[in-house]
């Protein structure tokens, strides 16, 4: 009671303070402004992620705010007044803390309430969003402008001098966005020191992730409080020092309590799971020295059932067993998997008993305690757990494990990630099983709802045979139905939906192309399920690489930064028709293993101007990479190639869809010497010619 | 040539304490930092906005500092009691620590030219940053003038510093360009930096000179 | 509460002894007496309870132990040597934060802020802001904001530093009236303060206690000691220690002092001690006890 009364009092001396009202008046106007000039732009998100100038004002206004709290009474001495008073100076101390409290829940239900009025256009379709957007400001307004006002009350309370302020400026500096200008150096990958520090928006450079959704992970929480109970501790510590506080069981025990739960916020933080980053470069960096000289086949195992249970209380924990039919020509006693890197195998266990394993990069080799013979099964159970990097995710916010990324064991002996040497594109391998498995997946996800190419059979159990693996997906997802086909889309997206059918009607006509002058083994058709996800990042200007084909699912692939795409299928057709081409030909596992991706690329691109040409689109994507420069190499001139091919596309023959020319070239994607073979294969259509 | 002797800059230096050097420290990091960083890619940019960031904003520091004591001690009454000009209080004084801060500059550039692997126009560089300075100092003085408290300014130059972050926030003030580049876009901003300082100057001038009217009265 | 039992305290900051086993009885209106530098306002930290003893203790007749601190706070009103309130807040408006402070209940707190505003003669300021206020109001605030909540022990630290000699006069007064219903101490380097409001003192010096007891007794003890003569300039240079205070009457001057040997040479007469003489005596006298 007296607190409120102490609350009260001060808080009318600090109105009367003229520039205080003024500037916590401009801070919530600022706050304001930004949330209605992204309202113009329709993007709920973006208006979140990019007000990290607010973040900025906001922590130096608090961070001076404390300061001046303490001043104010340091000014008239009144500390001694009030300690000869029961309990008077920690009334008051803690009134001034409440000042500061209750002007940052102002702040949070304003600027929340105001950000509901100007974006409920776009959010009210998803409730959960909504909660997002009320922890989100919690989080890194109201969390983050708490640090900051203890954090001055606390170096004003220990230090009266006038030294007060380059400190602050120090804690400023070190703790709010900003902090990478003077924290991030390019090298420093041992630890996020700016990241770590920093109490506002973890990546305020980077857009709002359409699919990720707000960074609010437990972690992210851990960490404020972690920032909040430091000054609280140490006033603390000032208060009984300076008699304020009596020593006491109570005092020592809430201390301690106090303590431990800092200590545990830390461990918490040290120990972090996956967090939204905006390190695309390192994941770059990683591949581009990663060595990719062993060659990639396939193992020779057969695997016909996988049970897996996972979980994502922080990133990626996973238990899988199946049983594998050894089918080799010769003896073995290793097994060799491909594991994603970050996923860190703890255990493996075959037929019950432990086994030797080892980890080196994306290869896992699995040493048993006997050679086994083929047809011989084993039963393997693995445990691993980790994932770090924002191209996949798994954490309580959000999941984007997609088939061909290798989260479960695949059995292809290459890397997640290549860096082509020609281009420095980062590449993404393809890891689809390619077997009929039947799989058993149960899925605790805290988070959201959870959506996969598997049929769910039970709440939090998905069960049912796929040629190409799992493909799992929850953040900010809705999922929509439109001409018997379901739509997993950021529900920011939701309007695109009722724009498909411009894509759809001509996506038909190219696989009805395709089938009929079977240019593929198999036929393709438009699965039943689409996942159309944000899932190119910064790194990615090889936009190819976000389109993946298989027969129960297809993940259709934009950018990150894509928020509100208003008729984006009409606009960037082309572009979609492009990748679903690509998606077909190449980033389709029940082809086999691409031996050269430049090769591929060309092979894309000149079909893809065929096939358009056949539904009346037109096309330059060969033109196109011939100029990107993305086809010279040293190790196989293509001047002559290209003459041959360009002479090729102007000849009628080319129009043939049907013609063994290209069913022949699709071959050569799988082949050792693919630039020599095409060369000969073109002379031939010349010399038939 | 009176004020000038009673200019006491040991008792001015021993008054800011500790704080008096934080403009040099952080004149050192910042050097450290540009030189370190000499090799890498865009270090002509990253350098320029160093010197931006983290060297002209504490032009404002010891301009700040000079009126602390006077207005958070509530000294203004001993002020008038001392033989001494509005002028000698606010400008002079002030001006005397901006040519502390534009020395403190000249070495940092003095030494950057000498580790620099591409030639830089020293004296441009020179009048680009204390042109900046300039508005910042006028910004302190106006500032501490007007609220008598440091907090003021502090508050006011770190904002602006955020939202022209963010914002990129060109033209005004900031240039955000490289070391080398020298145009009539980056004089323009520079000359108007000129003109918002000096316009600072005069009106925390005026406000100190009603300041110590309304004392006197 | 009538008395307050002060025995060997002993206070250290770091290495450095503050105050060495003080020993005394307060009681009435009491007063410390000392230089700057005595240990004057520590003694009074350690009464008001916002820092602890490093050894001895200090107890009152009702049962109340300084080791209580909570207690011992709820029983002390305490201005302390320099005290100001937000520049902002008004009279009314500092007494009742002040009162809340101290847990005044809401129904008690109008009356007690009334008696105690015109107990200290400022009903006519309430509505005043602080920063409109006389130094004599500021510390007359000083003591109204320390007499609520009915403290058995007032204790003020200079009571009338920075006052002209019409508010002094009056401050005396009112803490010479406000001594009948409780014990009230006053801490001071200025005689006349302790002299004109205060029964029995107290003067310490260099941490210690020089003397303590009844102001009369104490007077009565140096009865005849000190002695007044009129002395010409040159005559003057002969006494240096002796001297308590110096008059100048034209030519002459009329010299208070303490006889010694040298002072022997004159004929002085005897007078009847003041607590100015009394004071001068012991810190060039006294013994520590």
């Amino acid at each position: 009671m007296n607190i409120l009364y102490s609350f009260k009092f001060l808080l009318r001396q600090l109105y009367l303070s003229y520039f205080i009202p003024i500037a916590y008046i401009g801070l919530l106007i600022y706050a304001s402004l930004g949330f209605y000039i992204y309202s113009l732009e329709g993007s709920p998100g973006n208006a979140l992620t990019s007000s990290s100038t607010v973040v900025q004002i906001g922590a130096i206004a608090y961070l001076l705010l404390g300061v001046y709290n303490v001043r104010l009474s340091d000014k008239y001495d009144l500390k001694h007044l009030f300690s000869s008073i029961k309990s008077g100076y920690i009334t008051h101390q803690m009134g001034s803390l409440l000042v500061g409290i209750i002007s940052i829940f102002i702040i949070v239900i304003c600027t929340f309430s105001f950000y509901l009025l100007v974006m409920w256009k776009y959010i009210y379709i998803n409730p959960s969003f909504i909660v997002d957007v009320f922890l989100y400001i919690s989080l890194y307004y109201g969390l983050a402008f708490l640090v900051c006002y203890l954090s001055g009350f606390m170096v004003a309370t220990w230090i009266r001098g006038k030294f007060v302020f380059p400190l602050i400026l120090l804690i400023y500096v070190l703790m709010t966005p900003l902090n990478f200008m003077f924290l991030r150096r390019s090298n420093n990958s041992f630890f996020a020191w700016d990241k770590f520090l920093n109490v506002g928006e973890p990546n305020p450079t980077m857009a709002f992730h359409p699919l990720y959704g707000l960074s609010i992970s437990h972690d992210q929480l851990a960490k404020q409080l972690l920032f909040i109970c430091i000054p609280i501790l140490l006033l603390f510590i000032y208060n009984v020092m300076h008699g304020f506080l009596q020593k006491n069981k109570y005092i020592i025990i809430t201390f301690c309590l106090v303590l431990i739960f800092t200590i545990s916020c830390l461990v918490s933080n040290l120990n972090g799971g996956q967090i939204l980053l905006d390190n695309d470069a390192e994941l770059h960096n990683y591949y581009k020295n990663y060595d990719i000289t062993h060659s990639w086949e396939q193992q020779p195992y057969k695997i016909n059932e996988m049970n897996i249970s996972l979980d994502t209380k922080k990133n990626l924990s996973a238990e899988v067993w199946y049983s594998l039919i050894y089918e080799g020509q010769t003896a073995t006693n290793e097994l060799i998997f491909s594991l994603f890197h970050e996923l860190k195998v703890k255990d493996v266990l075959i037929d019950k008993k432990q086994v030797n394993f080892n980890q080196n990069g994306d290869r896992l080799k699995i040493i048993l305690n006997g050679a086994i013979e083929r047809n011989e099964v084993l039963n393997i159970s693995l445990k691993y757990e980790g994932l770090k990097t924002n191209f996949y995710f798994a954490n309580e916010q959000a999941v984007y494990l997609p088939s061909y990324f290798n989260w479960l064991p695949s059995i292809y002996d290459k890397p997640s990630f290549i860096v082509l040497n020609e281009s420095n594109l980062l590449q993404r391998v393809n890891h689809q099983l390619t077997q009929n498995v039947a799989y058993n997946l149960v899925f605790k996800h805290r988070g959201k709802e959870v959506y996969s190419n598997l049929p769910k059979t039970e709440k939090d159990e998905w069960a049912g045979k796929s040629f190409s693996g799992i493909t799992l997906a929850s953040g900010l997802l809705d999922v929509y139905t439109k001409n018997d086909t379901q739509w997993v889309i950021p529900f920011t997206w939701k309007d695109i939906v009722d724009d498909f059918p411009t894509l759809e009607a001509d996506v038909q006509k190219l696989t009805s192309i395709i089938n009929s002058s079977r240019l593929l083994p198999t036929e393709v058709s438009f699965p039943k399920k689409i996942f159309f996800l944000p899932n190119l990042n910064t790194v990615d200007r090889n936009e190819f690489q976000g389109t993946w084909y298989s027969q129960d699912h297809l993940i259709l692939g934009t950018h990150v930064t894509v928020e509100y795409p208003e008729e984006y299928f009409t606009t960037y057709k082309n572009n979609f028709l492009v990748n679903i081409i690509n998606s077909f030909f190449i980033n389709n596992a029940s082809l086999g293993e691409i031996t050269d991706y430049q090769f591929a690329i060309l092979y894309r691109a000149f079909l893809t101007d065929i096939l358009l040409e056949q539904i009346n689109i037109p096309s330059s994507e060969f033109q196109q990479l011939l100029e990107s420069g993305q086809l010279q190499s040293d190790k196989h001139p293509i001047d002559d190639l290209v003459s041959q091919l360009n002479g090729f596309k102007n000849s009628t023959v080319s129009k043939d869809l049907s013609s063994s020319f290209y069913k022949e070239w699709a071959k050569l994607l799988h082949s050792n010497n693919p630039w020599e073979s095409l060369k000969n294969l073109l002379e031939k259509v010349e010399d038939l010619n | 040539m009176s004020d000038l002797n009673k200019l006491n800059i040991r008792f001015e230096i021993h008054n800011m304490g500790l704080s008096f050097f934080i403009p040099i420290f952080t004149t050192l990091i910042t050097s450290i930092y540009v030189g370190t960083t000499i090799h890498e890619e865009g270090w002509e940019y990253n350098a320029a906005l160093a010197f931006e960031y983290l060297v002209c904003p504490f032009a404002a520091w010891w301009v700040s500092y000079l009126y602390y004591d006077t207005f958070e001690d509530n000294n203004e009454e001993l002020l008038i009691s001392l033989p001494i000009s509005t002028k000698y209080f606010g400008i002079f004084r002030s001006a005397v620590f901006f040519l502390f801060f534009l020395l403190l500059l000249a070495i940092q550039l003095y030494v950057l030219n000498i580790i620099s692997e591409i030639p830089l126009n020293i004296p441009f560089l020179l009048f680009r940053f204390a042109s900046q300075g300039f508005v910042y100092a006028g910004l302190a003085f106006v500032l501490m003038m007007l609220f008598k408290n440091i907090m003021v300014p502090i508050l006011a130059i770190v904002v602006f510093l955020s939202i022209s972050f963010f914002s990129g926030g060109r033209p005004f003030v900031l240039t955000f360009s490289p070391l080398t580049q020298i145009d009539g876009e980056v004089f323009a901003i520079l000359w108007s930096n000129i003109i918002i300082g000096f316009l600072f100057f005069v009106l925390g001038h005026l406000l100190l000179k009603f300041r110590m009217r309304n004392i006197n009265s | 509460m009538k008395i307050i039992h002060v025995k060997n305290i002993q206070k250290r900051f770091n290495k450095e002894l503050v105050l060495n086993d003080i020993n005394f009885d307060i009681k009435g209106s009491f007063g410390l007496l000392g230089p700057n530098g005595a240990g004057k306002t520590t003694l009074i930290r350690i009464l008001c309870s916002i820092i602890q003893p490093t050894n001895g203790e200090i107890y009152a007749d009702n049962q109340l132990n300084w080791k209580d601190s909570n207690a011992v706070k709820s029983n002390v009103g305490y201005l302390p040597q320099t005290f100001s309130f937000f520049k902002n807040a008004s009279v009314y408006r500092v007494l009742e934060y002040i009162a809340k402070l101290k847990g005044i209940s809401k129904s008690e707190l109008t009356n007690e802020i009334t008696q105690v505003l015109e107990e200290t003669n400022l009903m006519l300021q309430k509505d005043k802001k602080v920063k409109q206020l006389s130094g004599g109001m500021l510390r007359r605030l000083g003591i109204a904001q320390a007499l609520l909540g009915n403290p058995n022990l007032l204790i003020v630290d200079e009571p009338t530093v920075g006052l002209d000699i019409e508010e002094r006069v009056r401050f005396r007064q009112l803490l010479r009236k406000l001594g009948k219903d409780r014990i009230v101490l006053i801490s001071s380097h200025i005689v006349e303060d302790i002299e004109n409001t205060c029964d029995h003192i107290c003067i310490l010096k260099e941490g210690k206690v020089v003397v303590t007891g009844e102001l009369n007794d104490l007077l009565a003890s140096i009865d005849g000691k000190v002695k007044e003569v009129f002395l010409s300039s040159e005559q003057l240079n002969t006494l240096s220690n002796e001297i308590i205070s110096i008059k100048e009457l034209g030519s002459e001057y009329k010299v208070r002092y303490v006889p010694s040997n040298n002072s022997n040479l004159f004929q002085g007469t005897s007078v009847s001690p003041t607590l100015e003489d009394f004071y001068v005596y012991n810190m060039n006298h006294g013994d520590i006890q």
